[in-house]
């Protein structure tokens, strides 16, 4: 199987899925965020209107019948797993995907940072699945053993060699 | 301010069906009091909730969490949502995990070849308890060495929808203005001895042992846990055996009959007090919790001539189920039944 590292990208193609209308729970992915942290294995771009292009899609090879994926539920409904059934839309599992995950974390913090208001409060994560010439990374929002939402979408082209 | 009564939060957690039996020690139960007309406020307003090691794997037979216990997490998910109902009337609650939440090495043998960003195989077997934990009752959680990968690639709990990660998750958290110090407590073993950390060698080997399922293999695994406990930090156990100044005291029999004595000292104290003597603020330390050693017990450390209560909280390994719970005057630890 391949990784993340093995895969030289020179060109992506970055999608925000806020306004395609197939996401509509997310208006701003962090998946932009946390990607523009990358250094050396991708670099990306966001389209300037920040919808999805009719050129992304030739991002993807052969794209299976059920692309793109349709969101069922607007948040995340308890019980839902959404990244299964997306799993099972797109035939594929993830793959660790470890440099889009990096981060660093506080040595020592204090009792008055940081505080949550939300309760219980979701957490968001990167899934990442490598479809042919291409590298899809999927975000979701999750309350564990509740729900998986996805709301956000990227594909990261192959470069040429 | 106003302490809680420990009483009466354990008969609000009685009412969910959570009975806390008080920890012994000869008989004694590990309860630790103090006059804050003499030293001053430690807790504060708040009442902490230390919640040790649990070692959550992927509920495979190698998961010590789930050992040879098949009630372990019936009694964890209860515990929570009886925090999460008590936090009405008792809204000063607040919750830290102490480090080896995830057991990232059972979970992901192959790990150490091949570094993980992705924990599903943990959260989907500990999904409703880890969302109540860390998302419900937003649980400080610690860094440990059996999940110190979380540093790298924090998990998705800890982040958040701008893209940043929250102090939720750090290798230590301070409480009740910074006099309060949580942290797992491995990182003394390494202070100077780095590979002390070849304890994973005892855990690939028994999570191959687990591979094959039945009772026979099951036991050695469980006893090659302890030998790792012991043996995995050379100098810890030596040091555990014969030192002197921990409370001498037989440890509390358990379900595996572990009644080892002198289990609690710690003999690399020296290390933690040097340690945390050069922490940010360490004059201002008047508590700390650790994990680490799956043995619970009450010491005192001397950190720039001040004497330092220790707090070791124990584990949720092999069928223990092991807190403490401390409001200002008063800590105390605990078993769940």
């Amino acid at each position: 199987m391949s990784t993340v590292s093995e895969l030289p990208v020179l060109t992506s193609v970055f999608i925000i899925a806020a306004g395609s209308g197939l996401l509509a729970a997310c208006a701003a992915s962090p998946t932009v965020e946390a990607a523009s942290h990358l250094r050396g294995i991708y670099s990306h771009y966001a389209p300037a209107d920040g919808n999805l292009p009719a050129s992304g899609h030739a991002g993807l090879i052969d794209p299976p019948q059920s692309w793109p994926p349709k969101v069922l539920w607007q948040d995340c409904t308890p019980g839902r797993d959404e990244l299964k059934d997306f799993e099972q839309a797109i035939g594929g599992t993830a793959i660790a995907c470890p440099a889009f995950q990096q981060h660093s974390v506080a040595t020592i913090a204090e009792d008055a940072e940081d505080a949550e208001d939300e309760a219980p409060h979701k957490g968001f994560n990167l899934y990442c699945y490598p479809l042919a010439q291409v590298l899809l990374v999927v975000e979701t929002t999750e309350l564990l053993g509740q729900c998986k939402h996805v709301v956000g979408l990227a594909v990261f082209k192959r470069g040429p060699q | 301010m106003t302490a809680v009564n420990l009483g009466l939060l354990c008969a609000e957690l009685a009412k969910h069906g959570v009975a806390l039996k008080p920890l012994e020690q000869t008989g004694v139960p590990l309860v630790l009091r103090w006059d804050t007309n003499i030293t001053g406020p430690i807790l504060g307003d708040d009442t902490l909730v230390a919640f040790p090691d649990m070692h959550l794997s992927g509920f495979s037979a190698g998961d010590i969490f789930r050992g040879t216990d098949p009630n372990a997490l019936v009694r964890l998910t209860k515990i929570l949502r009886a925090f999460t109902a008590a936090r009405t009337s008792f809204p000063s609650l607040r919750f830290v995990q102490l480090g080896d939440l995830y057991d990232v090495w059972r979970a992901y043998p192959e790990y150490r070849d091949h570094p993980t960003s992705d924990y599903r195989t943990i959260e989907d077997a500990y999904g409703e308890a880890l969302g109540l934990l860390v998302q419900t009752l937003q649980a400080r959680v610690c860094i440990g060495n059996h999940d110190a990968t979380l540093a790298q690639f924090p998990p998705s709990w800890a982040r958040r929808a701008d893209g940043r990660v929250t102090k939720q998750l750090a290798y230590g958290h301070r409480f009740g203005a910074r006099r309060v110090l949580a942290f797992h407590g491995h990182q003394e073993d390494t202070l100077d001895r780095l590979p002390s950390q070849d304890g994973a060698f005892f855990v690939k080997l028994a999570t191959e042992a687990a591979k094959l399922s039945n009772p026979l293999f099951q036991s050695l695994e469980q006893k090659l846990d302890l030998v790792s406990d012991y043996f995995g930090d050379t100098d810890l156990s030596l040091h555990q055996a014969f030192s002197e100044g921990w409370p001498d005291a037989t440890a509390p029999a358990d379900t595996q009959g572990f009644t080892a004595s002198r289990w609690c000292k710690r003999g690399r104290r020296e290390l933690m007090e040097s340690l945390l003597g050069r922490l940010d603020g360490a004059s201002e330390l008047r508590l700390v919790f650790v994990g680490h050693s799956h043995r619970p017990g009450i010491a005192a450390l001397q950190i720039q001539n001040r004497l330092v209560p220790i707090i070791d909280v124990g584990s949720w390994v092999w069928g223990r189920s092991q807190l403490a719970i401390a409001t200002e005057g008063q800590l105390a630890l605990y078993d769940i039944t």
